[in-house]
């Protein structure tokens, strides 16, 4: 009897290990080429070695002298920047709307916002191509960043809407019963209150706009943001330029998402 | 008339308002543009395209190449991402933040740069080879990179997020108590497995699925890089055909030809929801 038990209770703490070693497996999985472009954009040599054979800060310097990069950067974080503001102003009062006197409309309105997310990006672009040539707006940046506010849409009102829906509604109702408007309810007590949600679904849609490829690829016409760059860069010649560009990337989501968590942290699932 | 003053005035109509800038964004931005390229596949000159493509082979052949594709990956994922969950639930509230951090820093960084970095990883002289080979495990570099095993790689480790997240929140709404049941009426892990835990997550499981599949048919990234020219999926034919060609009405018939592939695929998922699932809750 008890050696039985004993048996269960090894084949039991045996399972737990394997799940263990298995969980730790697929976050390394997870991060492994995340870290690998560290070591690689601070190598010596021009061509792609592991480990590098010497060390330098050439990458970065490359980055930073070619006008060509900072073009695109600059064109990207002005593209990110207009399709967040976009996305998120738009997104912020259908989230509103669809909490509230929408309700019984809410799950068919916002099955339709979210329908940009799980249409392939490349359909999406040979549709907004077709569009835009008829309006001249083909190689405008101005038409990328319509076209991005669509994709960055979805996650801006997913992170709302769920947000709005755990607010408790009778704060808002308290300070217009103390004589406030709606507007002024909502500017001074609900945007307060969800302010780490606005947060990120700004980041989120900031992010989505920032590295998005295909559309922007099918948009500019002889100008490219940094994806297109990025993209044409590994497709040509494998410089460690790119990883240099990688790691300023990484680092940069990473600052945001612990400033995020921060702010956050009752809710990270909310993050996604 | 005093209805409608009433309702216009109540909070319907505002919510009505409020809701118009995102629709009308959608509309013009989203839906018609597809609409319009449904459309034009249609008209006189181009409708010959879809009998074009039904009657050649090589077409077909990467039509169920991307399907696949789609299926391998959204398997691997799934056996991955199962026990993740599971594990991800376990943790304490600060291990779980570190879970979620570490989960959701890939999910957030660039394609590019996680496709840049298994070409790296991948390469001849990668670090896998290397390290391979000073083991003694190889004599010669493996070809793994530039080809199907990179771009499965790839796809894998991009959409891993995706299904690891509606599988955790199934997960995580689990009563551990029905757990300890299970396991006093004399149920082992496997029964405790197959007739307590998978029931109450399917939910999760088919979100996670239809997600991933659906995502999958769509990549262009990681076969345009990884695939070095031999991994023929829908999306590339498309920035062939428009991008090489010029040949825009047939890119967007191969566009409705993936279109309604992503869309039969969520049917399908749908379906298999709605007789899993409601079977399992009415009983």
């Amino acid at each position: 009897m008890s050696k039985s038990r004993n048996r269960a209770l090894l084949h039991r703490r045996l399972g737990k290990m394997t799940h263990h070693v298995f969980a730790w497996l697929a976050f390394i999985f997870l991060l492994t080429p995340l870290l690998i472009v560290v070591p690689i954009s601070f190598s010596g040599g021009s061509y792609l070695r592991f480990p590098p054979e010497s060390y330098s800060v050439r990458w970065y310097e490359n980055y930073f002298a070619q006008s060509g990069w900072i073009d695109a950067t600059i064109l990207s974080l002005k593209v990110g920047i207009v399709a967040t503001i976009i996305s998120v102003c738009v997104g912020f009062l259908f989230a509103l709307g669809t909490t509230r006197g929408l309700k019984r409309w809410a799950p068919t309105l916002e099955r339709l916002a979210i329908a940009p997310m799980v249409i392939p990006s490349i359909v999406y672009s040979v549709s907004m191509y077709s569009l835009f040539s008829s309006f001249g707006l083909v190689g405008s940046w101005l038409g990328i960043a319509l076209a991005h506010s669509i994709l960055c849409l979805p996650f801006v009102v997913i992170v709302l809407a769920a947000s709005l829906r755990e607010y408790d509604m009778d704060q808002e109702t308290a300070a217009m019963g103390l004589g406030a408007n709606r507007v002024t309810a909502i500017w001074r007590i609900t945007i307060p209150q969800i302010r780490p949600s606005l947060l990120s679904a700004a980041f989120l849609a900031f992010i989505t706009s920032f590295d998005e490829l295909v559309v922007a690829m099918f948009l500019s016409g002889t100008f490219g943001t940094l994806p297109k760059k990025m993209f044409d860069n590994i497709r040509l010649q494998i410089d460690p330029t790119i990883a240099a560009v990688s790691v300023m990337e990484i680092v940069m989501v990473i600052i945001v998402m612990v400033v995020l968590m921060r702010l956050n942290r009752a809710n990270t699932s909310q993050l996604t | 008339m005093r209805d409608a003053l009433t309702f216009l005035r109540g909070p319907r109509a505002t919510s009505f308002l409020l809701v118009i800038p995102a629709m009308a964004l959608l509309l013009l931005l989203f839906f018609y543009p597809l609409v319009t390229l449904f459309l034009t596949t249609l008209q006189a000159e181009n409708i010959g395209n879809y009998a074009a493509i039904v009657g050649n082979g090589t077409y077909m052949r990467v039509f169920l190449n991307t399907l696949r594709l789609a299926a391998i990956v959204t398997a691997i994922d799934l056996i991955i991402a199962y026990p993740l969950a599971f594990y991800m639930c376990r943790l304490t509230p600060t291990g779980r933040n570190v879970a979620f951090f570490l989960l959701l820093i890939p999910l957030w960084t660039s394609q590019l740069v996680r496709t840049y970095a298994w070409m790296v990883l991948l390469g001849r002289n990668g670090p896998i080879n290397s390290a391979l080979m000073g083991l003694g495990a190889i004599d010669g570099p493996l070809p793994l990179s530039n080809g199907e095993f990179a771009v499965v790689i790839g796809m894998v480790h991009i959409l891993l997020p995706y299904m690891v997240l509606p599988i955790y929140s199934s997960v995580s709404k689990i009563d551990h108590n029905l757990v300890e049941a299970s396991r006093g009426l004399g149920a082992g892990p496997i029964s405790t497995l197959t007739r307590v835990l998978i029931p109450l997550t399917l939910h999760g499981v088919l979100a996670g699925v239809s997600l991933v599949l659906v995502l999958s048919l769509g990549v262009f990234i990681m076969p345009a890089l990884l695939g070095g020219g031999r991994v023929p999926v829908i999306p590339l034919l498309i920035e062939q055909q428009a991008g090489s060609f010029l040949n825009w009405a047939m890119a967007g018939t191969f566009c409705v030809v993936l279109l309604v592939m992503v869309m039969m695929v969520f049917w399908l998922i749908k379906l298999i929801t709605r007789l899993l699932v409601r079977g399992r809750i009415d009983v």
